[in-house]
C-alpha cells in the first residue's frame, strides 16, 4: 500500500488538501482504508495520524475494515422510512444473515446504511454492489439474496 | 589519525591547545596570528598555565611551532614586570580582612 | 497572591491594524481595535457573555452556540466570538430571548453530562458548572434515560493527567490547543454527531499517541474531562504564585497553584512574555523531584570517598568547609582552590558564588557549565557584535520570513519556543535546517523545511563559509547595511576569503556530504527571502571550531543585513534556565559580571572598592584546566554548586581522575549526584520553589523566581553560600536576594536599571536596562553594534583532529530529548521516565545491518576514550556513518565515550564529534559495572549514632 500511496502522490501531489482524494483512491484500490495504513498516509501528506483519523471517521463512506465480497446498502432517509424502510431493514438483516452496519462472518456480504439515493418516490431503495434497486420488498429481497450468494 | 591519539598528559594538552589556537588564527597572517595568540594566552590562560608554557618554550623549544614560540615569548615579555605574588591576594592567614557587605 | 483564575476574554486580541471602531454594548459606548470580537469587547468593558468553546488562547471557533447576542439591524442571533465589532454597531448581550436560547443550549449539554459536581475533581474550577449557573439552568427536560456518552472508560495512561470522555462536551478546545498552541496535531474529533469523541491519534491512549504532554489541552479543557492527576488527588488550589521555570533557557513563567504548602499544579502564566501562556512536559508537570525521597536534606561530611557519609549539623558542615579550604590554601597556595557556579541557580546565587571565589578564595578560579555549552557564543558574539547574548526576543520569530536553524533541535530542547516557531512556519515563513540528523523540524506534521542540509558532524564552518561564498559571489549581500554598520575594509577581507573557489559549495561537497545546489538554494533563500533569523544551539558550539562557527554565523547575518530589527538576528538557544544569567554574573574565570575582563583596572577597582579586597588581575582556570591542574597535584579543592560535572562533562575518566586527586570536593546539590561520589562535603541544596531570586533566559529577560514553600533543607542556596563566606571571614549581611541584585546593579552597567521593585511592577526586564535603555532592550544593536562597528572575522575551517578510521569508523553525536533534561537529575525522578526510560543509540539501518544488529539489541559503543553499552534504536533520522545518543542516564554515561578535544578558543568540549565503533554486546561494560559498584559504595550514609 505504501507503494500505491507513493505513486499516487507522485501523480497528484502531496499537499495536505490531497487527503480526501487520496483516501478515495485508497478505498477504490483496497476496498477500505485500513487503520494500519494511516501512518503512511499521514507521513505522505505531512499530516498527523490524528488528522487523518479524524477525517476517515467523520465520513461514513470511508470504511476502516474490508467489506464483504458484495455490498448491500439500504436507504434510511426519511422518504424510504415513510415507505416501510424500517421493516425492510429488519427483514433484510434476517434474510441476509448480517446485522445492519456489519459484514457477515463468512465475508460474503456487508449490509450498510445509506442516506438518500435520490429515488424517494419509488422507495424503499437499495444499492446492490453499486446498482440501484427500487421498491424493495420481500420478493426483491429474495432476488438480492440470490444475487449476493454467488 | 584518531586511532593513534592517546589521552594526553597535561603538558601535552597545553601544547596541543596552544597549537590549536594558533592554527585557528592562521588566516590572519603571521604577524596578525602572533598578536592574536599573544592576546589570547594573556587574556584566557591562568598564571600557572602561562608559566608552564613559558617553561616549555625555555626547556623544550622543539615542542612549539615558531608561531607559538613567538607568541609565548611576547606574552612572557608582557609579564616582564614581576607579576604579583599570588599570596598578595587575600593571604590565607589573613581571613576577615574585608569589610564588604 | 491569593487564588483567582486568570481573566479569559474569550478570543485573542485583534491583529493590530492601527484602526479602531466605536460601538455600543448594552448601552455603553466603547472604542476598540478593529477586528476585536464582540465577545472580547464585552469582556474588556466589564461584561461577560456566557461561553464554552471560546478561550482567549485560541482562535474563535463558534461551535458551542452559548455566546449568542443580538445586534440591532441584523437578523438572528450571531455568535459573539466569531462576530467582529463594527462602527456604530449596537449590541445587546443580555435579553430575555438570549437567556432562553442560552438556557436551551446549556440544557442540551447537561443532558449528556454527569451530575456528579460535588465529587468531581473540577468542582469549583469548571467552566461548564459556572456557565450552567450563569444561564440559570434549573432543570433538564429530556431526562437521562436516552443514549448518553456517560460511563465511558477513562484514559489514565499519561503520568500526569487523565482523560474522561464522559465529561467531555466536545468543544474542541483541546484539539485546537494541540494544533494552534502546541503545533503537534495529536488530537482530533473522531466520528460525527452524537458519536463525536476526542481521540488521541487513532483512538490510541494518550501515552501511546503523538501527544507530547505539553499540557495545553488540559489547560484549555473547560470541564474535568482533561484534568491533572494531582488535582484529582489533592483538590483544587487555594492560592497562586507566579514564578519562573527552572528547566531550559526559554524561561517560561508559571502560576504555581498551591493548596497550603503543597504544590497542586504549575499552570503557564498567560502574561509571561517568554512563553505567552504555553508550557512543555517538563515545566508543566515534571516538578515532582522537589519532594522526591532521594533528596538529601541534611549536610554530610566524610574524610575520604571510600567512607560512608556522616550527617552533621549545618554549623559543623559550614565550619568544616571553610577550614578545609583555608587549610588547602595554606598548604598549596591561594590558587589551589576554585569553584563552579550553577546555571540552575538564580542570578543572585551565581553572583555570590563567584564573589565567594574572587573575594574569599582570592583568585579567579571560577567557571560554570556554560563552559560546556555556550562559551563559544560568548567568545564569538563578543568578538563580532560586542556582547555575549542573543540579539532578539522570542516574539521576534513571528516577524521572521526565513528561519535558519543550525545545530539545534528546539522541539526537544526548547519546546515552548519551538511551538512559536512552528506557528510562524504554518503562517508561511520558510525554514532551512542545518543538522546531521533529520530532526522533527525537518519534517513533522504541518512543518517541512524548505532545505535540510544534513552535513557531516564537524563541518559547520565549511558549510557556513560556503553559504557566505554564495552570498558574496552572487552579490546577495546588503551593501548599504555593511557600509553603515560594519567596517568595510574588514568586510572586503572577509569577502575575498569566502569568495575563493576552494570555499564554494561545490568544493566542500565532499567534506560536508551535502549537495552543492541545495547549499546554493539555501543561501539564496536566506539572503533574499525577507527577514532572515538564525537560531542555533549546541550543535554549533560543541565542536573544536565552536567559536569559529559562531563568528561565521554572525558574519552571515551582518553580510545580509539581518541584525538590528525585529524578525532577524542571531539567536543562541540557551540550554539551562539561567545559563545566560550565570554568564552575565561573572561566572567565567576571565571576567567580572557584565563581561568585563579581570585585567581591566577600572572594573577591578570598582569591585575592589565595593568588596574591600585586592582582586587577582590574572584570569583563573577553566573547568577542564582545573581538572588538569588537579591531576598535576596543583589544584586541591573545589566548591561545586548545582552541577554534575562527572556526568555532564566530557571524558568521564579524566573528570573522575581530576576529582579523585583533590583533597576537598564540596558538592551543593539536591541529590547525591554522580560528582558527589567523589565529594568530601555535601551541602543539600534548595529547589527553585524554595527561594526568591531571578533567572535570565535566552532572550536576556530577567524574571522573578518566587518562593512558594519553605526550603526542605533549611536554607535557600544563597543563604548557604553566605554561611560559607562568613565562615571564611567575609562578613556578608544579605537578608534578601533583592539586596544582592542591588549590588549587581551597582557594579554592572548593563544591569544598572534592574531592581526587584521594577521586576515586580513590570514582570520582566531585558538587559541592557540602564540609563541608555530605561525600558530594557528587546532587540539589540538597533542603532549600531555594541562594539561600534560590526566586525567581520575571517573564519578558516580547521578540521577536528577527531577523525574516523578503521578502528572507529562511525561519528557519534550527542543531544537530548523532550522529556528528559540534561543529566536527568530532576526528570529521571519524575513521571517523565514514561517516555524515555533509558538512553538509546540511534543508528542507521545500513550501519545496523552491517553489524548484524536488530532494533533494541544491546550494543557496545567504544571510542578511544572509553566504552559503554546501551540499546540500539534503528532509524533513518541519522545518516549512514553517524550515530546519536542522549546523556540523560548515569547508567549509560555517554560521556565515557566523548573525548577531551574542545573548542580552540573556549575549551567548550567537542561533544558533537567522537569517532566510535559499535558492536553487538551482551551487557554492561566493565566500566559500567565498576562504576555502579563504586557509586553504590560511595552513596552509603552511616546510620545516625545515638547521642551520647
Amino acid at each position: 500500500m505504501e507503494e500505491f500511496i507513493g505513486a499516487w502522490t507522485a501523480r497528484h501531489g502531496k499537499s495536505r488538501d490531497r487527503l480526501l482524494p487520496l483516501l478515495h483512491a485508497i478505498q477504490e484500490e483496497a476496498g477500505y482504508v485500513d487503520d494500519a495504513i494511516v501512518p503512511a498516509i499521514a507521513q505522505a501528506l505531512n499530516l498527523s495520524r490524528a488528522d487523518v483519523h479524524g477525517v476517515i471517521t467523520f465520513y461514513h463512506d470511508f470504511r476502516r475494515a474490508a467489506p464483504g465480497r458484495h455490498v448491500v446498502k439500504l436507504c434510511r432517509a426519511e422518504s424510504c422510512q415513510a415507505r416501510g424502510g424500517a421493516a425492510i431493514e429488519e427483514a433484510a438483516a434476517r434474510r441476509l444473515g448480517v446485522p445492519m452496519g456489519e459484514t457477515r462472518v463468512d465475508g460474503q456480504l456487508s449490509l450498510e446504511p445509506v442516506y438518500c439515493l435520490g429515488l424517494c418516490a419509488i422507495g424503499p431503495n437499495a444499492l446492490v454492489d453499486g446498482r440501484p434497486v427500487a421498491r424493495v420488498d420481500a420478493a426483491a429481497l429474495e432476488r438480492i439474496a440470490a444475487e449476493v450468494a454467488a | 589519525m584518531s586511532d593513534d591519539i592517546e589521552v594526553m598528559s597535561t603538558t601535552g594538552r597545553l601544547i596541543y591547545m596552544a597549537h590549536q589556537i594558533a592554527l585557528n588564527l592562521a588566516t590572519m597572517g603571521e604577524e596578525g596570528a602572533v598578536t592574536a595568540l599573544t592576546d589570547h594566552l594573556t587574556s584566557f590562560w591562568d598564571p600557572r598555565m602561562k608559566e608552564q608554557i613559558i617553561a616549555i618554550a625555555r626547556d623544550e623549544p622543539d615542542r612549539l611551532s615558531p608561531l607559538v614560540a613567538a607568541a609565548v615569548a611576547r606574552m612572557a615579555q608582557g609579564r616582564a614586570a614581576p607579576h604579583p605574588d599570588e599570596d598578595q591576594f587575600n593571604s590565607v592567614n589573613e581571613v576577615g580582612h574585608c569589610d564588604a557587605g | 497572591m491569593t487564588f483567582a483564575r486568570e481573566t479569559d476574554h474569550g478570543t485573542p486580541p485583534a491583529l493590530s491594524t492601527g484602526k479602531t471602531v466605536t460601538l455600543t454594548i448594552d448601552g455603553q459606548s466603547v472604542t476598540l481595535p478593529e477586528g476585536t470580537s464582540i465577545m472580547r469587547a464585552a469582556s474588556l468593558t466589564g461584561g461577560s457573555i456566557p461561553k464554552l468553546c471560546a478561550t482567549d488562547s485560541l482562535e474563535s471557533f463558534g461551535s458551542c452556540r452559548l455566546c449568542l447576542v443580538e445586534v440591532e439591524g441584523r437578523a438572528g442571533y450571531p455568535a459573539s466570538c466569531t462576530t467582529p465589532v463594527a462602527d456604530g454597531m449596537v449590541v445587546r448581550t443580555q435579553t430575555d430571548r438570549l437567556k432562553q436560547l442560552r438556557r436551551g443550549v446549556m440544557e442540551l449539554y447537561i443532558s449528556d453530562h454527569p451530575l456528579d459536581c460535588l465529587t468531581c475533581a473540577a468542582n469549583g474550577d469548571c467552566e461548564l458548572q459556572d456557565q450552567a449557573g450563569a444561564v440559570g439552568l434549573r432543570d433538564v427536560r429530556y431526562g437521562y434515560d436516552g443514549a448518553t456518552n456517560m460511563g465511558q472508560l477513562k484514559d489514565q495512561s499519561n503520568p500526569y493527567f487523565d482523560f474522561d470522555p464522559s465529561k467531555c462536551i466536545v468543544c474542541s478546545r483541546c484539539v485546537r490547543a494541540c494544533e494552534e498552541v502546541q503545533g503537534t496535531f495529536a488530537l482530533t474529533i473522531e466520528g460525527k454527531g452524537f458519536d463525536s469523541k476526542v481521540s488521541a491519534s487513532q483512538d490510541d491512549s494518550f501515552l501511546g499517541s503523538e501527544c507530547v504532554s505539553c499540557g495545553a489541552c488540559v489547560q484549555a479543557c473547560p470541564t474535568a474531562s482533561l484534568i491533572e492527576k494531582k488535582v484529582v488527588e489533592t483538590g483544587t488550589p487555594d492560592r497562586a504564585v507566579v514564578t519562573t521555570c527552572a528547566y531550559c533557557g526559554v524561561g517560561c513563567t508559571f502560576r504555581a497553584e498551591m493548596r497550603g504548602e503543597e504544590l497542586v499544579r504549575m499552570v503557564p502564566w498567560k502574561e509571561g512574555k517568554a512563553n505567552r501562556g504555553h508550557s512543555c512536559v517538563k515545566g508543566r508537570f515534571a516538578w515532582g523531584y522537589a519532594r522526591h525521597r532521594d533528596r538529601i536534606l541534611n549536610p554530610m561530611i566524610r574524610a575520604s570517598v571510600s567512607e560512608p557519609w556522616r550527617e552533621v549539623s549545618w554549623g559543623e558542615a559550614i565550619a568544616h568547609t571553610a577550614s578545609e579550604f583555608r587549610r588547602i590554601q595554606a598548604k598549596y597556595g591561594t590558587r589551589s582552590i576554585g569553584g563552579i557556579t550553577s546555571s540552575r541557580c538564580t542570578n543572585e546565587e551565581t553572583f555570590l558564588v563567584q564573589k565567594l571565589i574572587r573575594q574569599g578564595f582570592g583568585n579567579n578560579n571560577v567557571d560554570t557549565c556554560a563552559r560546556v555549552c555556550h562559551s563559544p557564543t560568548g567568545y564569538g558574539l563578543s568578538k563580532t557584535f560586542g556582547t555575549s547574548a542573543g540579539t532578539q526576543d522570542f516574539d521576534s520569530v513571528m516577524k521572521a520570513d526565513v528561519i535558519l536553524v543550525i545545530g539545534a533541535n528546539p522541539t526537544d530542547g526548547h519546546p515552548v519556543f519551538a511551538s512559536r516557531m512552528k506557528k510562524r512556519l504554518r503562517q508561511g515563513a520558510k525554514l532551512i535546517v542545518i543538522d546531521p540528523r533529520r530532526t522533527d523540524l525537518v519534517k513533522s506534521p504541518h512543518v517541512q523545511a524548505e532545505h535540510h542540509l544534513p552535513l557531516r558532524p564537524g563541518t559547520n564552518v565549511a558549510m557556513l563559509t560556503a553559504l557566505a561564498h554564495v552570498v558574496v559571489t552572487e552579490k546577495l549581500y546588503d551593501e548599504a547595511f555593511i557600509r553603515a554598520r560594519c567596517d568595510w575594509d574588514e568586510f572586503q577581507d572577509w569577502a575575498d576569503f569566502v569568495s575563493e573557489p576552494a570555499r564554494s559549495p561545490e568544493a566542500i561537497e565532499p567534506l560536508t556530504g551535502v549537495r552543492a545546489d541545495e547549499v546554493r538554494a539555501a543561501a539564496r533563500l536566506y539572503a533574499t527571502g525577507g527577514n532572515g533569523a538564525i537560531y542555533y544551539g549546541l550543535g554549533v558550539t560543541e565542536h573544536s571550531q565552536g567559536s569559529s562557527t559562531v563568528m561565521a554565523i554572525a558574519n552571515l547575518a551582518m553580510a545580509t543585513g539581518n541584525v538590528g530589527r525585529e524578525g532577524v538576528g542571531v539567536n543562541p538557544l540557551r540550554g539551562q534556565n539561567n545559563v545566560q544569567g550565570a554568564c552575565d554574573m561573572g561566572s567565567f574565570p576571565h571576567e567580572f559580571s557584565g563581561y568585563r575582563h579581570v585585567s581591566d583596572d577600572a572594573t577591578r577597582g570598582l569591585f575592589e572598592r565595593a568588596w574591600g579586597v585586592r582582586l587577582d588581575p590574572e584570569p583563573g582556570l577553566r573547568i577542564p584546566n582545573m581538572l588538569d591542574a588537579a591531576t598535576d597535584g596543583r589544584f586541591k579543592g573545589i566548591f561545586i554548586q548545582g552541577e554534575d560535572i562527572l556526568q555532564s562533562d566530557p571524558n568521564t575518566h579524566h573528570v573522575a581522575a581530576g576529582l579523585a586527586a583533590m583533597e576537598c570536593v564540596v558538592v551543593q546539590d539536591l541529590f547525591l549526584n554522580e560528582t558527589a561520589n567523589y565529594a568530601h562535603i555535601f551541602l543539600p541544596g534548595s529547589t527553585f520553589l524554595e527561594k526568591d531570586g531571578t533567572f535570565t533566559n535566552a532572550e536576556r529577560r530577567i524574571q522573578m523566581v518566587r518562593k512558594v514553600m519553605a526550603p526542605l533543607n533549611g536554607y535557600a542556596d544563597w543563604e548557604i553560600v553566605q554561611l560559607v563566606a562568613n565562615a571564611m571571614g567575609l562578613n556578608w549581611t544579605y537578608d534578601h536576594p533583592s539586596q544582592i541584585m542591588d549590588e549587581i546593579a551597582a557594579l554592572t552597567p548593563t544591569f544598572a536599571g534592574v531592581n526587584y521593585d521594577r521586576l515586580e511592577a513590570e514582570g520582566s526586564l531585558q538587559w541592557p536596562a540602564n540609563e541608555a535603555a530605561p525600558a530594557g532592550t528587546p532587540t539589540m544593536h538597533i542603532d549600531g553594534f555594541v562594539r561600534g562597528k560590526g566586525k567581520f572575522v575571517v573564519t578558516g575551517y580547521v578540521p577536528t583532529d577527531e577523525k574516523t578510521g578503521p578502528r572507529f569508523p562511525l561519528l557519534l553525536t550527542t543531544g537530548r530529548i523532550l522529556s528528559q533534561y540534561n543529566v536527568g537529575a530532576q526528570t529521571r525522578r519524575t513521571g517523565n521516565t514514561a517516555w524515555h526510560p533509558e538512553d538509546r543509540l540511534e543508528i542507521h539501518p545500513s550501519d545496523a545491518e552491517n553489524r548484524g544488529l536488530k532494533d533494541g539489541d544491546w550494543v557496545t559503543l567504544r571510542s578511544r576514550a572509553g566504552e559503554t553499552t546501551l540499546r540500539a534504536l534503528i532509524t533513518e533520522r541519522v545518516a549512514p556513518g553517524v550515530v546519536y545518543t542522549t546523556f540523560h542516564h548515569p547508567e549509560t554515561q555517554a560521556n565515557v565515550i566523548t573525548t577531551d578535544f574542545s573548542d580552540w578558543a573556549t575549551n567548550c568540549p567537542e561533544y558533537k564529534v567522537t569517532a566510535v565503533q559499535v558492536s553487538a554486546s551482551n551487557g554492561p561494560s566493565e566500566w559500567q559495572q565498576d562504576y555502579a559498584a563504586q557509586a553504590r559504595n560511595s552513596r552509603r550514609i552511616a546510620p545516625l549514632e545515638a547521642a551520647e
